[in-house]
Order: structure tokens, then sequence, then C-alpha cells
């Protein structure tokens, strides 16, 4: 097709294609990210280099030696600086530990330093040492760490040690920092040439070589791969050089001789092997993503592919390589770029010649913008839109330049028109991240990720380290833009920011609390304990203080406050809060830690924790309750408790102490001038000698019998006299006396009594009760005596009561009232019929004749 | 589906069609299942006498069983666990302090005798610092597995009726100052407007009401992502009552026939144990708006309920001859066979009710009973609350129950606005002499509580106009006002209820009604952004909160109230459900169990 080769494309000027040029040759490019800020400053000829992966920052040592061992011949105390990926210093450190085997980057961007005795040394961005990783090497302390490497392990960061004694020690995460020692490597006569470490599929081994022979060691075995590594040319050389994939599958091999062997890393398939033009040593030999070996020198730089074909590059100045999964970086005196192989989308857009879906899409949005016709054209000859649209997104993904990406991403929404059902999420999901991608690019932020490695880190992970970065606006601006939910991404991020700025001790204590609770107050999900503990333990107690009041979880802030000492505002927020297992706490740990009259001046003040108080100590202190009744004049409660404690007991040998609490609960009432109270208690003291008395003289339990009881007892007994005399002593009303009277006899069936008291001149309750008392022990016939002394407006009632119903009709009938009439009808409709119709004769008679004033019985 | 023979009766709206509370019980009971999949196997649950019957309502024991609960035990003073049940035990209590030596004592019981178990206990709703401070001191707390949190609040007693089953919050807020119960409910409310939407409006009366307004506050405060919204239902109001403003509804007698039931008989958690005399047995009823019958029947005045069965059997009996006398057409015997197991519901329904509608007509018509009515309701209507009441005085010297006493007394002194300080000690002596001088303390509590109160600023003359609280010419069987669950009172609470939904009621009579009721009012309106008030909401729904307790009468009140308003519905949540007897049990000062 011939028109494909009219398109001029700049966009593939810096490819350099390896291989023989057809069809199936790869492409590499550089890609300047940065001129480095460093330039003036750092000649990197004069120092190792170690930059972390993901686009992290770069550590450099000063090293004559070019290696990274700094001995103790050497008197002055070397600076380790870290620069951002764009060269612009954040920190630097003054080494002044052991001696230094190996720096490096762990994966939450921390400088790893490890020294000759083993231990790892961990420093955050800012050169804050974080701490010190003890880590056992030797058995003895003459073996030492002899060479160390850093690398990604399965769960986090680890470090590989060669001791001096030839052993290797593995420590496949320096956080917990548990050393493995691995399997001895045979013929420990002749020296370890070079080794590497092979992180993965969860399993970590070390590669070894000694001269040519070549050794898979784990911890329990060392296996030989290679007895004696022989390159196809026949030469015979040392192996001087290894480098294993990032993914840990491939390795590369590097003799003496500048031969390259490249294989799987488990040595089962060999890929290739390379005579290198140059036999002298290198300085770097790292991984290009997995598909190429790079290996540096002085300023030349070599890249092999899996193929065995090569191309070097020449760069102005020395060097140093930054392996990433998907690239290499490059970072030199002046400039920071990265060699990375063309990814395949991009090479279906813009590769020579090609046909590919993207392709013409692409070209087809250039011309539309053009306005020219041709679009129509292109567009025609896509067969599979879909792909093509695909095709420009990923493409954009891989472009470093904002309107390169633009341009795809515009081909690929010119694209989406010829579809009917796009699913636009891809595209939207790539237009996120690109804005995200190129704001960390940004040379003051300076994190140069490609599109491969944001999604292998994830957004949270960026976030972590723009934070890290002390990068909290842009961190937050990304969280808000991507929709993240407040607690993982605005309130995270900006109780990060609080717990830095609590750090910062030269701003004035109330000026960082109000500036940090300004900046919070609007967001809810907020711990502000979090931040008050972080002051706390910055040893800056008033802040901590300030900022815990800014807690609105009471359960979280309570205790808090109680630790950084504020007893009083501990206590009015527990009582604020209403949470009862809360105001316990602070009570019992207030109680702990104060002297007690302290405490209960202060709890004095807070009436609700007070009482709780009280009832605490009624479960498990009862002895001390009466004290805080006492100390509050509070003499209502403790008569109160007199009187409970009288009962508390009820043996009679105890009896002198019921009664001296009663005479107690007596004083306390006069003292709260509570006359009536007392005179109660008095009363209850005389009943109860009463009673203690007559228990003795007639055998019979007569205490804690209520004064009605005590009568009705002697009354049964016919002690008609005592009884009088318990009357007439607590003053007894006549008609109370007269109803326990009745109640007795009726109880006793004792009717002749009855009816010689009803007899007597005075009768103070009434004759109803005496119809009561009859029929309440079953004695009808005796209560009709009664019945017409009933009071007039109640006869009916009774009578119908005592199931006299005839009479109780007649009584009605008399009074011409129909209301009774009708009322006695429904109580004996069911048991006297007949009688039931006479009354509603009666009532008819009532009727007809002239309606007469009649009585209104009482109830409805 | 409407049951055969009620097709005639007058239509009547289901209760809260508005919410589901069965989601409620779904979610409880998935927290209870996945406290049980903690413990791995057969295990043993130890139940708090109190929790058996509300957990019921929860998950019934087939849930329980299919789960690996094998056995269950009550909670007892006293007892000691039987030795054939599984290794696994799981005490489930409420956080009381009072039952933790039960639980003390089970565990060192088996410790004693070397028998392998794991102990669980779980709280509902919450765990008690005291009560773990009490274990920790027997020295049983490291013989505990676990010690977890139940978190259910709220049980659902009908489709219009929560319980927080929370036996003597009135008597703990108000004379122990100990919030516990208030945050509980404060956390059910919360918790309840999380699911169902916030309140536009919120109202509540007392102390307690306006405590737990503010803890809700705080609740939402603190748990940060709580905004307001509309979830589907609208709450139109929220309205608090404490019981404060009002306990002289729960001490007035209910003439409903559930609230009469539960005078008599003591309805708990929807279910009411009947004496032998009827049943041949002592029977367990289960009582719910699920059966038809009872949910016509529930909330009618008592003198109503005759009719109403009388005329059902027969409708029934009249079918059922028909049908054997055979004269009926091809259709009209199909219907009936269609209705035929609706029949037989109803039928048995109506021999049911009819049984326990004779219990309860034979205890109101004795004399103890009705002279008691009468008394009660000349005091309701201020005749003769100045001076000594005759009858209450008869029934101490009787030995009447104290309760009976007590609950006219309490009548008298609230309708009197306070009494004579030599009335007052009269009565005090007077219970003292009869009934022993153990009630001094409980005398004491009332009297502390302002229940039993002196003399001065009587308030309940001038309420008793104002709200119309006794209406003489109410008819019980088709009532025009709901004054007729007590035949001749409105219960005060639901008045106050009644008035405030009423704007046009409510303006005239707000500031004097307020500073009528005691302690504070809270009157707010919740600002609910634009976009969340949904379109068009018909029903209004109000939740109404009893804090410290309501009666079945002044749920039917409030049922009525829904009835009377085609556009209001409620959902009552109480911390129990309470009569005058057992708000009277709450408030007791039990000095003989203090007995060691």
């Amino acid at each position: 097709m011939s028109f494909l080769t009219e398109f001029d494309r700049p966009l593939t000027t810096d490819w350099i294609s390896i291989g023989e040029g057809d069809e199936t040759s790869e492409f590499y490019r550089k890609i300047e990210l940065y001129d480095m800020e460093w330039t003036s400053q750092v000649d990197i000829e004069n120092y190792a280099v170690v930059g972390a992966s993901y686009g992290g920052p770069v550590a450099i040592i000063k090293d004559d030696k070019k290696f990274l061992r700094v001995t103790a011949q050497i008197p002055v105390k070397p600076i380790i600086s870290i620069f951002t990926a764009a060269g612009r210093l954040i920190s630097s450190l003054k080494w002044d530990s052991g001696i230094l085997v190996r720096m490096g980057w762990s994966s939450s961007e921390d400088l790893l330093c490890v020294q000759e005795d083993g231990n790892i040394l961990v420093y955050n961005l800012f050169g804050a040492s974080k701490e010190t990783v003890q880590c056992l090497i030797g058995s003895e302390s003459k073996e030492k760490a002899f060479e160390a490497e850093i690398f990604p392990s399965n769960n986090g960061t680890g470090v590989a040690y060669l001791t001096t004694k030839g052993n290797f020690v593995v420590v496949n995460n320096y956080r917990n920092a548990r050393a493995t020692k691995f399997a001895q490597v045979p013929f420990s006569e002749i020296k370890i040439t070079s080794w590497t470490v092979v992180a993965a599929n969860r399993l970590t081994n070390i590669v070894a070589a000694r001269e040519t022979s070549v050794y898979r060691v784990d911890a329990t075995q060392a296996e030989q791969v290679f007895p004696e590594f022989v390159s196809v040319a026949g030469m015979n050389s040392a192996i001087s050089f290894m480098a294993a994939s990032l993914n840990g599958v491939h390795i590369a091999l590097l003799t003496e001789s500048g031969i390259l062997w490249m294989g799987s890393s488990d040595f089962s398939k060999k890929y290739c092997e390379h005579t290198l033009g140059l036999r002298t040593k290198p300085k770097q030999m790292v991984w290009c993503g997995s598909k190429a070996v790079v290996i540096s020198w002085d300023t030349t730089l070599v890249l092999v592919n899996l193929a065995g074909e090569s191309i070097s590059f020449s760069m102005d100045s020395q060097f140093a390589l930054i392996p990433e999964i998907d690239c290499v970086r490059v970072v030199g005196n002046t400039t920071h770029e990265i060699i990375q192989k063309v990814p395949r989308e991009t090479n279906s857009v813009f590769g020579i010649g090609s046909v590919e879906p993207g392709s013409v899409l692409f070209l087809a949005s250039n011309e539309y913008a053009k306005g020219s016709h041709k679009a129509d054209e292109y567009i025609r000859t896509i067969s599979n839109m879909n792909k093509a649209v695909e095709e420009c997104i990923s493409a954009a993904g891989h472009e470093f330049y904002p309107p390169t990406q633009k341009l795809l991403l515009k081909a690929a929404q010119f694209g989406k028109c010829f579809l009917t059902k796009y699913n636009p999420e891809g595209f939207v999901h790539m237009c996120q991240m690109l804005r995200i991608l190129n704001a960390v690019k940004d040379y003051k932020i300076a994190i140069p990720l490609t599109y491969t490695q944001l999604e292998k880190l994830t957004i949270p992970v960026l976030i972590d380290r723009l934070v890290l970065r002390r990068q909290y606006s842009l961190a937050i601006k990304i969280a808000e833009f991507l929709k993240l939910r407040e607690s993982q991404g605005r309130s995270r991020i900006l109780a990060h920011w609080a717990c830095y700025k609590v750090g910062q001790t030269h701003i004035e204590e109330g000026k960082l609390a109000d500036e940090i609770y300004e900046k919070l107050k609007s967001d809810t999900n907020i711990s502000y304990s979090e931040i008050a503990n972080k002051a706390f333990e910055s040893g800056r107690k008033k802040l901590a203080l300030k900022l815990a009041r800014f807690e609105v979880r009471r359960s979280i802030q309570v205790p808090l406050l109680l630790q950084l000492g504020d007893k009083d505002t501990a206590l009015h927020n527990a009582v604020e809060s209403g949470d009862a297992n809360l105001i316990y706490d602070v009570l019992l740990s207030l109680r702990d830690s104060m002297p007690l009259g302290q405490f209960q001046m202060l709890i004095r003040k807070y009436p609700m924790a007070q009482k709780l108080y009280i009832k605490y100590c009624k479960i498990f202190k009862p002895e001390s309750v009466r004290d805080i009744y006492d100390q509050e004049d509070d003499f209502e409660s403790q008569a109160a408790l007199f009187i409970k404690e009288s009962y508390s007991s009820q043996s009679e040998s105890k009896f002198a102490a019921r009664l001296s609490s009663l005479v107690s609960a007596q004083e306390m009432y006069k003292k709260s001038k509570n006359e009536f109270m007392a005179s109660v208690c008095e009363e209850q003291v005389k009943l109860l000698k009463y009673q203690q008395t007559l228990q003795q003289q007639y055998g019979k339990d007569f205490i804690d019998l209520s004064l009605r009881d005590t009568i009705k007892e002697l009354l049964s007994m016919k002690e008609l006299k005592l009884a009088e005399k318990l009357r007439s002593e607590f003053k007894v009303s006549e008609k109370m006396f007269w109803s326990i009277r009745l109640q007795t006899l009726g109880e006793h069936h004792e009717w002749p009594e009855v009816e010689k008291l009803s007899k007597t001149k005075k009768v103070p309750g009434g004759f109803e009760e005496f119809v009561e008392v009859c029929l309440q022990y079953g004695n009808r016939a005796e209560a009709h005596k009664y019945l017409p002394r009933v009071k007039e407006d109640l006869q009916v009632k009774y009578y119908v009561m005592a199931r006299y119903f005839e009479e109780a009709a007649d009584i009605a009938y008399e009074r011409k009232n129909e209301n009774e009439l009708l009322f006695i009808r429904s109580s004996c409709i069911m048991s006297d019929r007949s009688l039931a119709e006479k009354i509603e004769g009666m009532v008819t008679q009532l009727r007809t004749a002239p309606p007469d004033r009649g009585n209104r019985n009482a109830r409805k | 589906m409407s049951a055969f023979g009620m097709a005639e009766d007058e239509v009547r709206r289901p209760m809260n069609s508005v919410v589901d509370l069965e989601i409620i019980q779904q979610v409880a009971q998935k927290d209870l299942i996945a406290l049980f999949q903690k413990c791995q196997g057969d295990k043993a649950i130890v139940w708090d006498r109190a929790l058996a019957n509300p957990m019921n309502l929860i998950a019934t024991p087939k849930v329980l069983k299919e789960h690996g609960v094998v056995r269950m035990i009550q909670l007892d003073p006293g007892m000691a666990l039987p030795h054939d049940i599984p290794e696994t035990v799981l005490f489930i209590c409420r956080p009381l302090v009072q039952l933790m030596p039960v639980v003390a004592t089970c565990v060192r019981n088996e410790e004693k005798h070397r028998r392998r178990r794991k102990f669980h206990l779980i709280f509902i709703p919450r765990t008690s610092k005291l009560c773990e401070k009490y274990l920790e001191e027997q020295g049983v707390l490291p013989s505990l597995e676990s010690i977890d949190d139940l978190p259910i609040f709220l049980f659902p007693l009908d489709k219009d009726v929560l319980t927080l089953e929370l036996d003597s919050v009135f008597k703990e807020f108000h004379a122990e100052m100990d919030p516990t119960g208030m945050h509980h409910i404060a956390r059910a409310l919360v918790s309840l407007q999380k699911r169902f939407g916030t309140p536009s409006k919120v109202f509540g009366k007392g102390a307690a009401a306006s405590y737990v307004f503010s803890l809700m506050q705080n609740l939402k405060q603190e748990s940060g992502s709580f905004k307001p919204q509309i979830s589907g239902v609208g709450m139109d109001y929220m309205i608090l009552i404490d019981r404060q403003i009002d306990p002289l509804s729960p001490l007035v007698t209910q003439l409903t026939y559930e609230g009469l039931i539960d005078e008599f008989y003591g309805i708990s958690n929807n279910q009411v144990k009947l004496p032998e005399e009827k049943f041949g047995e002592t029977k367990t009823i289960f009582l719910s708006s699920g059966e038809e019958l009872y949910a016509e029947l529930r909330d009618k005045n008592f003198s109503a309920i005759g009719g109403i069965l009388r005329s059902k059997t027969s409708k029934i009996q009249e079918k059922l001859r028909q049908k054997e006398r055979g004269n009926m057409s091809v259709t009209e015997m199909k219907q009936l066979v269609q209705h035929l197991p609706a029949i037989q519901t109803l039928k048995q329904s109506l021999s049911t009710h009819t049984s326990i509608a004779e219990l309860i007509k034979a205890k109101t018509e004795t004399d103890e009973f009705l002279s008691s009515l009468e008394c009660e309701q000349e005091l309701l209507s201020g005749m003769g609350t100045e001076k000594i009441n005759s009858h209450i005085e008869n029934l101490c010297g009787k030995k009447a129950p104290l309760n009976t006493v007590l609950r006219l007394l309490l009548i008298q002194s609230i309708t009197s606005g306070g009494l004579k300080a030599n009335i007052l000690q009269h009565y005090q002596r007077l219970i003292m002499q009869n009934y022993g001088f153990q009630h001094v303390l409980t005398l004491q509590r009332l009297y502390a509580m302002g229940l039993l109160r002196l003399q001065g600023g009587s308030r309940y003359t001038t309420l008793r106009r104002a709200l119309n609280l006794t209406v003489c010419d109410v008819s019980e069987i088709n009532p025009t006002d709901f004054a007729y669950v007590h035949s001749i009172y409105a219960p005060l609470s639901i008045r106050l209820i009644q008035h405030r939904l009423k704007p046009s009621l409510w303006a005239n009579l707000k500031d004097s009604l307020l500073s009528l009721l005691p302690g504070p009012t809270v009157d707010e309106d919740t600002e609910i952004p634009v976009g969340l008030i949904s379109g068009k909401r018909s029903t209004k729904f109000t939740v109404v909160v009893f804090i410290g307790g309501c009666t079945f009468a002044e749920i039917s009140a409030l049922r009525f109230l829904a009835q009377q308003d085609d556009e209001r519905e409620f959902l009552v949540v109480t911390s129990k459900i309470i009569n005058g007897n057992t708000f009277l049990k709450s408030l007791q000062e039990d000095i003989l169990s203090v007995q060691s």
C-alpha cells in the first residue's frame, strides 16, 4: 500500500532497529526524561550510584575505588546524598557507622545501608534514620559480610550476603531480619568470582560462579549447573559478571573474555551466546525489562537482546544504570534517559510500513484534523475498528510526550465514533492514568513512571510514595481526581500531613494546632488521636493535648486524654459521651492514679460520674459508700443505707445491730430535718422491740411482721389486751383496728363474736365490711344479718354481692330504680333465668307507671 | 387475604406498610449466627431468662439448631450446668451485674469438676465494664475464651412496634443518673435512622428525651460519614417521649382487650401464659397481628369484644349450617370450599379468644376490679383528689395487693397535683403499718422521683382541660376518640403527640403546654439537602419513641390516630412494654433481696 510510505513519521526517528532489519527486527528507543539538576555538582565518575526502581530516587556516595566498599583506611566520613530522579537534592547524611558494604533501596523507598557486620541501617528519603536492623550473618564474629546484594523478594525487600568465609546468607525480608544460611558452594579453595540473587515464585536462589563452574544454591543444596562453562567459541574463562532479570526468570552471565551467555534462570534453556567486542571489565550489567541485557563501560553502552543481537550507544559522560521492569534508566551527569524496547502497540501504530488498524486509524485521524477527504478513505480500509482504537489507546499510554499522547487519544476518540457498542471505560481510564503519569513525571515531583510500571505499582502505592515525598497536595488531588474513598484517599493523606506537621518543632504549638485544625475540620474521617499520638511521641505534649481535644470519637479521645494527663477533660468528655463503660474506665483509672481526696473533689464536679462511682462502690467496695455520702453531707442516702443494712442480716443474734442501724437511720433523718421519716424509723424500732419480746414470750415468729399482722396475730391468740396496747401505742386508727378484728374473727369463723361486735354502739367501719368478711369466709347466711344495715345507697350492690337477687330486686323496685333493676338482672341471668324474667316484668311495670325520681346507681 | 366472614367489616388499613421491620430481625439473626460460627461444633446456650423470649423473635429454636445449638439452658441463681452438654458453652445475657455471680458460679463449678469446657460470654446488646470487672475480681475472666458484644438493640414485636427490652431505664436515668439505657436507646435510634432515613423533624419532651437526642447527635458526629438521607421511606417525625412527662398513663387501668390481657396475665414478647381453668392446662398463647382476628380485637375496648366474637361465631355457624343443609348453589359451594381453611383458622381463633374473653370478663366483673376502677375514674375526673380516699384506705385495711394501692395512690398524687403533707404521711404510714416497714424505701423513691408528691403547682387540672384528657361520652364500641382505651381517659402522652402533629392545635397550645410538662423540649427541623427530598411522599411516617416504656393502650391509641388520618403511619419504639404493675415493679427498692 503505497500511501503509507507517503506519510512522514518523525515519531520513529529515535528508534534504533536491532538485528537484520527485516520483518522480525525489534526496535529500541532512548528517550530523554530530565536534564539533571545536579549537573554542576556531581560527576558520576567519582561516585557509586544506586537508584530505586519505579522511577525512584537516586543515592550516591563518593567512592574512589568505584565499588561500594568504604574501607577503614578512608579517614573522611563519606557523605551519602539522595537526589530525585531529576537530580534535585533531597537530603544528605554523613555516614559515620561501620564499613559500608552495599547500599540500595527497599520496595517502600527506604535507603538500606548494609554494613560489614551484617546490620542494615535504614534511612528514609529525607536522610533520617528510621531503624537499624540487627542481622546475624556469621556464627563467629570474625565472619563478616564481604559483599551484599539488595533484591526485591516476594514479601518485601531482601538482602543477600557473601561472607568473608565464602558462605551465602539470605534475609528474605529485612524487616523481620530472619537470616537463612545457604548451602555451601563446593570447592571453597577457588574464589567466588561472581554471584547474583534470583528471586522468583516465592523462592530465593543464589547463582554463584567459581571461575568457570556455576552453581545454583539454596538453603539445602548447591547444585552445579555448569561444571565448566565452555562457550561455543570454545573459549574458557572465568565468569566475572552476572545479572538476573527483575522478575527472576532470566539470567545473563559474562565471562572475562567478553562472552555473554543468556538463558533461563533455572538454566534449562539457553537463549543465545554473544561475543562482545570489548574485553575490558564492564562497569555494570543489568536487564532492560526482560527482553535484553544492557552492559555499560565508562561511556559506552551495549544492548543485547535474547536473540544475541546487539546495538551500542555512546554517551557523553559516565553514567549509572537502573533496571526497571520494562526498561532501563540511564542516569548521567547531564541527562536522565530511558532505553526501552518499543512496545508492541507503539510499533503497530508508528512502525514503518505498519498496516495494523491502529496505524491506519492514526493516519485517518490526522487527515481528518487537516480536513482532508483521505480520512474517509483510510477509515474505510479499517476492518477491525475496535482493535484500532485499542491500539491507539495503548500506544498513548506508552508515550511520554503529552502532545503525542493527545494525538493518539484523539485518534482513538475519532475511531470510537465508528463503533456502535463501545465501552468507554478503557479510554477514560487511560486519560486518567496519563494525567497522573504526566503530573508525577513533572521535574518537581520527578517520578518518571511508565504506564506498565504504574499498573504494577497501583495507585494507592503511588499515593503512598507521594505522601512519602511530602507531596500532600498532589496526592490529595489524585485521590480526589480518582474519587477514592475518603478514608483511603483524602483523609488518610491529610492525617499523614498533620503527622508531618506535628514534627515541625520550629512552629509554635498553638499555631500549629490551629493550622492543622483549619485544614482538617471539614473532614469527618480524620483521626485526631493518631496525630495527637504522633505529637506525643515527638514530645510535644501540649500540642498533643490540643489536637486530642479535636477528636470527636470519645471512645478514642478519652483514653488519649487520660494518657496525656488531662484528667478533667477526660472525665468531662466521658460523661458527655453518655457511655457508662467509658466513664467507668476513666473513673477507675483516675482513682488508681491520684490521691483519693483529689479524686473525690474531681468527680464531685460531675454528678453522673459520681453516681456511677457510687454504683460501682456498692458492688465492689460497699464499705466506702457511706464515706462518700458522709463527705457529701447526704443524710437521706445515709439513712437509706442504714435501713438497708438493718435488713441485711435477720439472724436473731444480730438483732441489736439491726436496731442500732435503724437508730442511726433515724438520726440521719433528723439531721436532714425529715421529721416524718425519723418518727417512722423510731416507731419501727419500737415495733421490733415489741416483736422481740412477743417472740420470746410466745415462741412464735413476730419479728418483721407488719404492725397490722402483729395485731392480727395477737388477736388470733385472743390477746385482745395486748393488741389494744399496741393499738394505742402506735396510734392505729379505730377504723383500722376494727377492720383487723373483723378480719381475724372471720378468718377463724367466730361468727357469734362477729355479731357481738356488730352490737357495739359505734361501728367505725360501717356494716359493708361485715358483709364482705362474711362473704369472704363463705358464710352467706351470716352476711344476710348485716345486709339491712348497709348504707342505703349501697344496699342493692351488697345484696347482689351476697347473691340475694330477689330481695335486691324488691328493694330496687320499691325505689323505682330501673338502672338497679337492670344491673340485678344482668347479674342473675346466668343463674336464675326465671328471676331475670320477673325483673324484666318489674322494669316494664316501672316504665308504664309514671316515672318517679329513681335513685341512680352510682356505677355506670 | 381477607378471611371469610370479615368481608363486611370495616376496612382497616394495614399497620405500618411503610418500613419492613423484618430486616431488623434478619440483620440481628445474621449477627447472632456469625457469633455462633466463631465457635466450632455443637454448643449449649445458657440464656439469661429475660432474653429467651425476645431472642425468640430474632431466631427460632429451629434456626439455632441448624447452627449447632443442641442444648438451651436457663440461667438461674443456684443452678449448675448439666454434664451431658457439649464442650462449647455460650452464656448469652444482658449486661447486668446481678447475673454475673450465676455465670461465675457455673464456670467455677465446671472447673472444680475438671470438665473440659470452652466458655464464651455474649452480651446483648453491649458489654458492661461492671460485669467484666466483676468477673475479673472473681477470677473467672481467664476461663472465658471470649467476651463478645451482640449489638441487638431492637426486637421487633409486631409490624409497628420495636422494643429494646430495657426493664428499668426510667429508674436508672431519673433516680440513679445511669446513662447506660439512654446510650442504648440513642444507638438503636441512630441505627434505625441509618436504615430508614433521617427524620425531617424531631420533637421530644422531658429530660431523658433531650438527653437521648443529644447522645444521638454525638453518635452521628462520631460516626463521621453519617449524612442525612432519605432512603426510600422518609421519616416525617421522630417523637421522643420521656415517661417522666406522663407517669400517669401507665398507672391507669388499660381497658382494651390486649391491655386487659396484659394487666391480668402479663404479655411477655407476644406470649401470654393463661391459667388452666379455661384450657385444661396452663397454656402459652402467641399473640400477634399475624393472627387476623387478634389484629382486629387487640385495640378494641373490652366492651366491644363480646359483640364481635358473637357475631363472627354466628356468621361462621350460619355458613357451616348452610353447607350441611346442602341448599347451596355450585358457585356458592365452590366459594365456601375455597374459604374453608380460612374458616378453620378463624374458628380456632374464635374459640381461643372466646375463652380468653370469658376469663377476662370474670375478672372485670369482680367488685375489687370495679370498685378500684370506679375510684380511679373519679380521681381522673378530678373528684375528691384532695382528701383521703376511703377506697384506698379500705384496700390497705384489707391488705389488697400493694400494687393496686400504690397505683391508686400515685394516681391521686398526680391528679391532685400533690398531696397535703399530712395526707401523704397518713397514706405512707398506712402502707407501712399494713404491709410492713420494708416498703419504706420504695415509698421514699417514689417520693424522690416525684411520683408521690407534695402539694404545689397543680398541673393535672390545667392539662386535663387543655388536652381534654377525660372524655365522658366516648363510645366504647364505636369510638370517636382514643380515650376509649381507658374508657374515659385519653393518655396524656398520645394527646401530646396528637396535638404536636396538628399544626392548628399546636399553635394555640404550644407555649402553655410545654411549660406545664417537666423537662426540656426538643423541637428541631433537620436540614435535608434539597436534592435528597424525594418528590412525593404520600405517607407521613412517624416514629414515636417511648423512653421508659409504654402500655398497650398507648399503642392502641396511636393506631387509632393512624386509622383516623389516612396519611399517617406510626412506628413505636419503646424501651419496654409496661403496665401499671410492671412499671411499679421497676421502681421498687427491693430491700429484702439485698440480704446475703
